[in-house]
């Protein structure tokens, strides 16, 4: 019974961690989100080119 | 010497795999030359698979990842499956009006903050509304996916509809309707044979919509059609350039997997077959006259839909079509003409017109038009025409695929009409397999004088007069 017990107790522990995980994940946008996603910096990677000398 | 000559031939006789291989440099040298020497007759033009990854959520939306990293750039698109065909009486305009609203700002997001943003990141952003979608996009630096894929979340679910600002728009929009189609003579006139054309039916109105119901369509109105169509299983979200997929992927989860999917309503979209010509004039202030001939034609996905492109670039569309080189530069009779099948995932329709070089002449120029359409339906086309314009048609196609964001918005529309998008490969695969009787056979078919409304505009003073 004890064992039992401590079985349903690591499920429901499980499920509430879940579904905390879940929401976390959730996104909230408001203006200042979005203005963040734009002052990330803008990277530009380097464009691979090719040099021939004769 | 002598050895050395002893030594080749020694060599050339025993190694058999050098003697095959000088035979088959020697057989593919010759099939370069003269393909028929290969077997093949005329080499049929063929354009790869264009190449994506695709990921689905359980809740319909689908994204689809061109990549190419060629420039560190990319554009963020999304379609939604609703456009003036979806519409009922009364709301008319209500897709292309919902496309301007969604630049009014979301819960979240105030009016005109989007923009900001989007030049902030020197992106771009634009949209547009046809007869069976809509779509919006971003064109950015390809850092910048996740605020693309954030901004159109939140426009998926956030909207605003507040019906002060819905005003304001409403008069923006009426005066879009009166620059492009109440001040354009063609466009005035191509709206109201249309309409007469295919009365009572989803073609019978435009995009922009009647200008009662521009006035009339409610704030409610609005939100209601926004909460039917723009659900995720009935859109579908495109990233070509410079993208990762697993990167594309994680984000897309990130944003769109919380929303539910809805019912998405569809009309019965077959149209009635026209049994009788119609005939509609239209009576504008104009100089000129101009003649438009409407018919019905299959969806954009259709065999003969293929080969109806094909007759209307013979007949009617090319510099040197029947109707250019017999009715503009033989007779006379007109000074230009043109035909094109409007592309859809339904029924749809296709137009051919001519304008008259002289208002007298608009009814000989009709006569003549007929004949030309009896001749070619009796004598059929000529091999050189068949072949000319077939590969002319296909390079046109290969050419729309000239980079990645072509390539991808072809393949997008195409997914999004009919679940095929590399329809493009295998229309031109099917267009090289269509022999000159298909093409007649189908035209016979659909550009009937029965299938026919016939309309033209003429200047005002005429119908005054009447």
């Amino acid at each position: 019974m004890k064992k039992l017990n401590r079985i349903l107790l690591i499920t429901l522990l499980v499920f509430i961690l879940t579904a905390a995980a879940v929401q976390a994940a959730e996104v909230n946008f408001s203006e200042e989100y979005f203005n963040k996603l734009a002052a990330k910096q803008i990277k530009f990677p380097k464009l691979k080119f090719l040099i021939i000398s004769f | 010497m002598s050895t050395n000559k002893g030594f080749c031939r020694k060599y050339l006789l025993q190694n058999k795999s050098f003697i095959f291989t000088v035979f088959l440099l020697t057989l593919i040298f010759l099939s370069s030359i003269f393909p028929a020497f290969s077997g093949l007759q005329a080499a049929d033009i063929k354009l790869p698979e264009v190449e994506y990854k695709s990921y689905k959520l359980d809740n319909g939306l689908e994204l689809l990842v061109f990549s190419d990293h060629s420039i560190p750039s990319l554009r963020f698109s999304i379609y939604y499956n609703v456009g003036s065909i979806d519409e009922n009486a009364g709301e008319t305009g209500i897709s292309h009006f919902l496309e301007h609203i969604m630049f009014l700002g979301t819960k979240n997001l105030a009016e005109g903050k989007l923009d900001d943003l989007i030049s902030s990141v020197g992106g771009q952003l634009n949209a547009a509304t046809s007869f069976d979608y809509t779509y919006y996009y971003y064109q950015l630096p390809s850092s910048k996916l996740e605020l693309a894929m954030a901004l159109e979340s939140d426009r998926m679910h956030n909207l605003k509809f507040k019906p002060a600002e819905i005003n304001r728009e409403r008069e923006v929009i009426k005066q879009e309707r009166r620059m492009r189609t109440e001040n354009d003579v063609f466009a005035l006139g191509f709206e109201k044979i249309k309409a007469a054309a295919f009365a009572d039916s989803y073609l019978e109105h435009n995009v922009i919509g009647w200008r009662k119901d521009i006035n009339q369509i409610s704030a409610s109105e609005l939100k209601n059609y926004y909460q039917q169509y723009y659900a995720p299983n009935n859109a579908l979200i495109v990233v070509s350039g410079d993208v990762d997929f697993e990167q594309a992927k994680k984000l897309f989860k990130k944003y769109y997997a919380d929303y539910q999917p809805a019912e998405i309503p569809r009309k019965d979209f077959k149209l009635k077959t026209q049994t009788a010509e119609k005939t509609k004039k239209v009576y504008l202030d104009t100089d000129l006259s101009y003649a438009l001939q409407f018919y019905q034609v299959p969806p954009a996905n259709s065999r003969e839909t293929a080969a109806l492109e094909i007759f209307l670039q013979i007949f009617a569309a090319k510099e040197n079509s029947r109707l250019s080189e017999n009715l503009q530069k033989k007779e006379g009779l007109i000074i230009d003409s043109g035909g094109f099948i409007y592309p859809l995932r339904t029924d749809s329709f296709a137009l051919i017109y001519f304008i008259p070089a002289a208002q007298n002449l608009l009814e000989k120029a009709q006569l003549e038009f007929d004949r030309q359409l009896e001749e070619i339906f009796t004598a059929g086309i000529s091999q050189q025409e068949f072949e000319n314009v077939k590969t002319q048609y296909q390079k046109s196609l290969i050419f729309s695929q000239k980079d990645i964001n072509s390539a991808a918005s072809t393949a997008a529309l195409n997914k999004l009409r009919f679940d095929e998008a590399n329809l493009i490969q295998h229309k031109i695969n099917y267009i090289n397999q269509l022999s000159r009787e298909d093409i007649i056979k189908a035209a016979k078919k659909y550009l009937q004088s029965s299938r026919r409304t016939k309309g033209y505009i003429l200047p005002q003073k005429e119908g005054e007069l009447k």
